[in-house]
């Protein structure tokens, strides 16, 4: 449901991106890997048209991304996104945080919403936090209000940028089961920007790598990242499976 | 003593009506600079150049003349090309001009002072450009603006005072007038002095309250 045909993308006279073909279909789980500054995060932000691109094209099913046509409001309400830095409203309850897109942007009734939203939180295990302020969560259930908060959008597919990158150790964990969960109980779409190899292992159908502005490798999650072919592909592994 | 306090008593209702044209003035143009300033931070922030451009030289225009000229500018020239305005209503629309130049830049500043992050989190539920405003950089920009706000309000409730160049007789005219006709430069300026702490003491200590109460993101 999400394709990229050759597409570039660079920043000034930087090439970030330099021809990717990549695709993501319905029900998918695919991780996203690379070394830093490879362009990974904006590959993905490619996607709902936080960065706009120069060359090819990227396709969410039948409709053309282009950051700047009307239409990429309506593929942001498809595609939605966790950051890596959460991003919530800070002035806003969680509650509020989760229910704000359909109330203002999908124009749902708020009665509707409120179930939909706590039902939302007590699915990411937030159920005692609803009414709590964003600076009074810890960054781990920050980022799971920040999933119930794209999934109350009711998309076809997330998009995760590194979402536990910003995390203490310990609070990676609850973040990254929540996520298995919707992969697996729910068959979401979800394109996953991620250091957390065993997740990938674990979790996706399919791993792509990036080196460079380029899909280096790709392939099923497992066979990829035990036995992966590129050169690359294997340096990058040994180095973030074993640090220094 | 006895001839001071009567003395004083006497002054009073004279220099309570200048109070009041002080505050109805300091009012009305509070409610015109902050409208404007909100226009004039929307359109530099729009990120249109066609827009943006305009108001920054509009803005930096008004900035850089005086108060007493802006207000003899309007009060003397406008009506030469026909448009006749009262002193209270050339006042009000020379501070506020002036203000909302201030008061755009505090704006301004709020606004761009909201975490980029926030903008895009709109953006990743499908906000457009005006629900994004309203929704998520107004409500977070008024708390970040809120401090200088209120030096901007007291700052112009004391400026307010000159607009007795162009004969509204607030405040500080009526002390002058006072003062010329009785001699008692003491007791008038005194009064006038206490009556303008009277406004600005209870002002700058509700501006703290609010800072304390609403200005940290919760």
């Amino acid at each position: 449901m999400i394709r990229f045909e050759q597409m570039r993308k660079s920043f000034g006279t930087h090439a970030v991106l330099r021809g990717i073909d990549a695709e993501v279909n319905r029900g998918e789980v695919v991780c996203l890997i690379g070394p830093s500054g490879s362009g990974k995060s904006t590959m993905l932000r490619c996607i709902n048209g936080l960065e706009p691109y120069q060359g090819g094209r990227v396709m969410i099913g039948d409709t053309l991304v282009d950051a700047s046509r009307p239409t990429i409001h309506d593929i942001r309400t498809r595609v939605s996104m966790v950051f890596q830095r959460f991003n919530l409203f800070p002035n806003r309850t969680a509650l509020e945080n989760v229910m704000e897109g359909p109330i203002y942007v999908l124009k749902e009734k708020p009665a509707d919403v409120r179930e939909r939203a706590s039902a939302l939180l007590r699915r990411v295990g937030l159920e005692e936090k609803m009414q709590a302020y964003p600076a009074s969560l810890s960054g781990g259930q920050q980022q799971r209000v920040a999933i119930a908060r794209a999934l109350a959008m009711r998309p076809e597919a997330i998009l995760f940028d590194e979402p536990t990158s910003a995390l203490d150790p310990e609070m990676v964990g609850e973040v990254l089961s929540v996520m298995q969960g919707l992969a697996e109980e729910e068959d979401m779409t979800m394109l996953v920007v991620t250091h957390e190899i065993q997740f990938a292992r674990e979790v996706a159908s399919r791993v792509l790598f990036l080196d460079d502005g380029l899909i280096a490798e790709e392939g099923p999650a497992r066979e990829l990242l035990q036995h992966p072919k590129n050169e690359r592909t294997q340096d990058f592994l040994r180095r973030v499976t074993h640090p220094v | 003593m006895d001839s001071l306090v009567s003395r004083a008593e006497s002054y009073w209702p004279i220099l309570v009506s200048g109070l009041w044209l002080t505050i109805a003035v300091t009012v009305a143009a509070l409610v015109l600079s902050t409208v404007l300033g909100l226009v004039w931070a929307m359109l530099r922030t729009s990120g249109v150049p066609a827009l943006a451009r305009p108001t920054r030289v509009i803005v930096e225009f008004l900035r850089g003349i005086p108060i007493l000229v802006v207000l003899f500018y309007i009060y003397f020239v406008m009506p030469e090309i026909g448009i006749d305005l009262t002193a209270f209503q050339a006042g009000v629309i020379g501070l506020g001009l002036t203000y909302s130049c201030y008061i755009g830049e505090t704006f301004r500043a709020g606004i761009e002072a909201v975490d980029p992050g926030q903008i895009e989190a709109a953006k990743s539920i499908g906000m457009r450009r005006g629900l994004t405003m309203r929704r998520v950089i107004l409500p977070q920009a008024f708390r970040i603006v809120l401090p200088p706000y209120g030096n901007n309000l007291v700052m112009l409730l004391k400026d307010s005072s000159q607009v007795s160049v162009i004969s509204v007789a607030e405040l500080t005219m009526q002390g002058k007038m006072l003062a010329s006709s009785t001699f008692d430069n003491i007791t008038v300026f005194t009064m006038v002095a206490l009556l303008y702490l009277c406004l600005t003491i209870p002002l700058n200590l509700c501006m703290s309250y609010l800072e304390a109460n609403f200005g940290r993101a919760r």
